[in-house]
């Protein structure tokens, strides 16, 4: 425990802080249709250029090498910057690259990696499939060789961002006679080869968030597997191993500019003179600050190189919590205003998703009691 | 910026707490002060001997008779109390030293460090009428949001109270020996406190996790049903939100910086927010055993509701998480 007052940190800070005063976009960013992709690609681009893209990613496949540290700092002053959050890329940043790094091949990181790098390329994550959501290694989605090819068919869903992506990291039943973890491959799955049908499923804001995606014989080559066929499980571990890092902090940190403008709302509307609305406000305030405190705590526990433990899944669950408890008082601040449609409005019923997406908060208590604390299954 | 993983010296602190806590003050040494209402919460050898170990003085400078480390080390030394119980009054009696050292009364804080002169605290700052850890012949601390200040006792009159571990009283000041107007003691305050009830989280989180492992019903240990395994897990979670918050607080509190009060608080509502939930999820786990005297659940309970109070109430730690305009990086 010690305050690390280091010339060299604080330079980085003031670098960032300064590169982003000068370069995030101040136009808002759209929420649907084509123009979300190039609003994203156009920031992407732009922190490619400055020399912000792949900041955790090592100097050898293009990215910045920075330590966690640093990447701490760098999405704290994005959020401070209110700069927009990765977006139709957060999948090619979070799990696809840091999957080829550490387990592609040398010609899939030399095909792959750059364009991620660039904003060129979002991706999704094809997962989840209607049959198979907490139970992911029951997945069906059926991948046949033939020759050099792989042919999928079957259905995934809850894929955000499929209308927007160029590649899909998709797992496939490629050994439906195996044990069920040993018959599964990842796959890199082209989106605008024939079969590919996408359509956007309508979510409780309104918005298209995620997507139905049916694959119907559709042929990939077999270069695009990713380590083995039928050793597809463990290269999804490694993705989701990869979510533990700071990689996914802006998106926690940015709960902490959002309850200081509710705040700042409900002091302005004379609403904080509720006592009990300012307890909720101070409890929130609380809570979104302990989420910066446990990147610190979980970055100055990991070394360099490690993978942070299973103890850490614990951020994401006190995260997806904070959401929830967030999204409600934003229109609780609001009052009776709330009913009329408004940014908040939906804010709260976005936050619904947290605790289901990518895990559900039950899935992660549950691997938090079992591989944490020890308890049974 | 800043490194929260205990450096190997503060983890040793915390390790021959632990230590001599264990061999020196375990949990039946409560239980028998807490059988004999008009014994000494902690008697005056073993006191000698936690004064010895520098606990009293950590954070003093070794000018003021103290070990020269800082509350970081503190945090450390609390948390190992929180997860332990041991009786005494160990956060009054570190708070209490620093208002004499701050006032200038030398001889006052070499007689608390040295561990010849005990320091209670009244429950709630200046207002209200119960102390805790007060007997005759010991010192008072009142403590507010600018002020520390350490009286003679007049009179004490014992009463019973929540916390089996704590000694209470009505208690009547005598004169005023030290007095610091300083807004940083409620800081200090609020850290140490939240560092004991994260101790406490971890400690119930651990038994409530050992109990689920081997309690059987239904053919199979209960840890496995997922009501239970998830209360476990929601004190590991509440647990990890704690401790870095609570690291940060002391590094900050320490480095007297603007944003350190906000820390300071926000470390004291997450803390008692945990501590409150996970005591009593604790007692729900261990089914009717829980409920019994005889186990140590109700301890750890009363312990963290006694943390809870002891500042005044929760709310003036709300407003000081709502005081600065913004959260700053």
């Amino acid at each position: 425990m010690e305050l690390d007052t280091s010339p060299e940190l604080t330079e980085f800070r003031e670098e960032a802080r300064t590169w982003l005063a000068e370069n995030v976009p101040t136009e808002p960013r759209p929420r649907t249709g084509p123009e979300v992709r190039a609003y994203d690609a156009e920031w992407q681009r732009r922190q490619y250029e400055g020399g912000w893209a792949g900041i955790d990613w090592e100097p050898e496949y293009g990215g910045r090498g920075l330590s966690l540290i640093q990447q701490v700092i760098w999405y704290e002053e994005l959020v401070r910057a209110k700069a927009p959050g990765p977006g139709v890329f957060a999948v090619a940043f979070g799990h696809a690259g840091p999957t080829l790094i550490m387990r592609g091949s040398d010609e899939q990181k030399r095909d792959y990696l750059p364009r991620i790098l660039r904003g060129e390329t979002p991706w999704c994550q094809g997962f989840s499939e209607p049959g198979s959501g907490s139970d992911l290694a029951s997945l069906r989605t059926r991948g046949v060789v033939d020759g050099d090819e792989l042919v999928v068919t079957g259905q995934k869903i809850w894929t955000s961002g499929a209308e927007h992506a160029d590649y899909c990291e998709l797992l496939v039943r490629t050994d439906p006679e195996a044990p069920r973890h040993k018959g599964i491959t990842w796959v890199i799955m082209d989106m605008h080869l024939p079969g590919v049908d996408i359509r956007p499923i309508i979510a409780i804001d309104g918005d298209p968030h995620n997507c139905e995606v049916f694959y119907d014989e559709v042929r990939v080559p077999l270069a695009n597997v990713v380590d083995k066929v039928n050793n597809g499980w463990s290269v999804a571990m490694s993705t989701l191993a990869a979510e533990r890092g700071p990689g996914f902090l802006d998106s926690r940190l940015e709960r902490i500019v959002y309850v200081d403008e509710l705040i700042e709302h409900a002091r302005s509307t004379g609403a904080l003179r509720d006592e009990a609305l300012a307890d909720r406000l101070a409890e929130a305030r609380a809570t979104v600050a302990a989420l910066r405190s446990m990147a610190y705590y979980e970055v100055s526990n990991t070394g360099k190189g490690e993978t942070p433990g299973p103890e850490t899944t614990a951020i994401r669950t006190f995260f997806v919590q904070a959401q929830i408890l967030v999204g409600r008082l934003a229109v609780d601040v609001l009052g009776p205003e709330a009913l009329e449609w408004q940014p908040w409005t939906r804010v709260w019923l976005e936050e619904f998703s947290g605790p289901i997406a990518g895990g559900t908060k039950d899935i992660q208590k549950n691997i938090i009691g079992e591989r944490v604390l020890g308890l049974p299954r | 910026m800043m490194n929260l993983a205990p450096s190997p010296e503060q983890a040793e602190i915390a390790a021959s707490a632990d230590e001599f806590l264990t061999k020196q003050l375990p949990i039946s040494r409560l239980r028998e002060l807490a059988a004999d209402p008009d014994g000494d919460a902690i008697d005056a050898e073993t006191w000698r001997r936690c004064a010895d170990l520098g606990w009293l003085g950590l954070s003093l400078s070794e000018d003021d008779g103290g070990v020269g480390l800082g509350l970081p080390e503190e945090v450390m030394l609390f948390r190992e109390l929180g997860r332990r119980l041991p009786p005494g009054p160990f956060r009054s009696s570190v708070l209490g030293v620093r208002v004499a050292v701050r006032a200038g009364e030398d001889e006052l804080a070499s007689a608390i460090v040295s561990g010849a002169r005990r320091v209670g605290m009244r429950v709630g700052g200046p207002a209200g009428g119960l102390a805790v850890d007060v007997r005759p012949g010991d010192l008072v601390l009142e403590l507010d949001a600018s002020r520390g200040e350490l009286f003679e006792v007049a009179a004490v009159e014992p009463v019973a109270g929540a916390d089996p571990g704590t000694r209470f009283a009505r208690v009547t000041n005598g004169a005023s020996v030290a007095r610091v107007e300083d807004a940083t003691l409620i800081d200090r305050a609020r850290v140490l406190l939240a560092a004991e009830l994260l101790g406490i989280i971890e400690a119930v989180r651990d038994m409530s996790a050992a109990y689920a492992q081997t309690r059987v019903q239904f053919g199979k240990p209960i840890g496995a049903f997922q009501a239970v395994k998830h209360r476990c897990a929601d004190m590991a979670v509440a647990a990890y939100a704690t401790v870095g918050q609570v690291f940060q607080a002391a590094l900050l509190v320490e480095a007297e910086t603007p944003d350190a009060p906000f820390h300071a608080a926000a470390a004291y509502v997450i803390a008692t927010n945990g501590a409150k939930v996970s005591t009593a999820d604790n007692i729900q786990n261990h089914g009717g055993i829980g409920f019994t005297w005889e186990h140590d659940a109700h301890l750890f309970l009363k312990r963290a509701f006694l943390l809870e109070r002891l500042l005044g109430p929760q709310r003036d730690a709300y407003r000081a998480v709502l005081a600065p305009a913004r959260h700053e990086f």
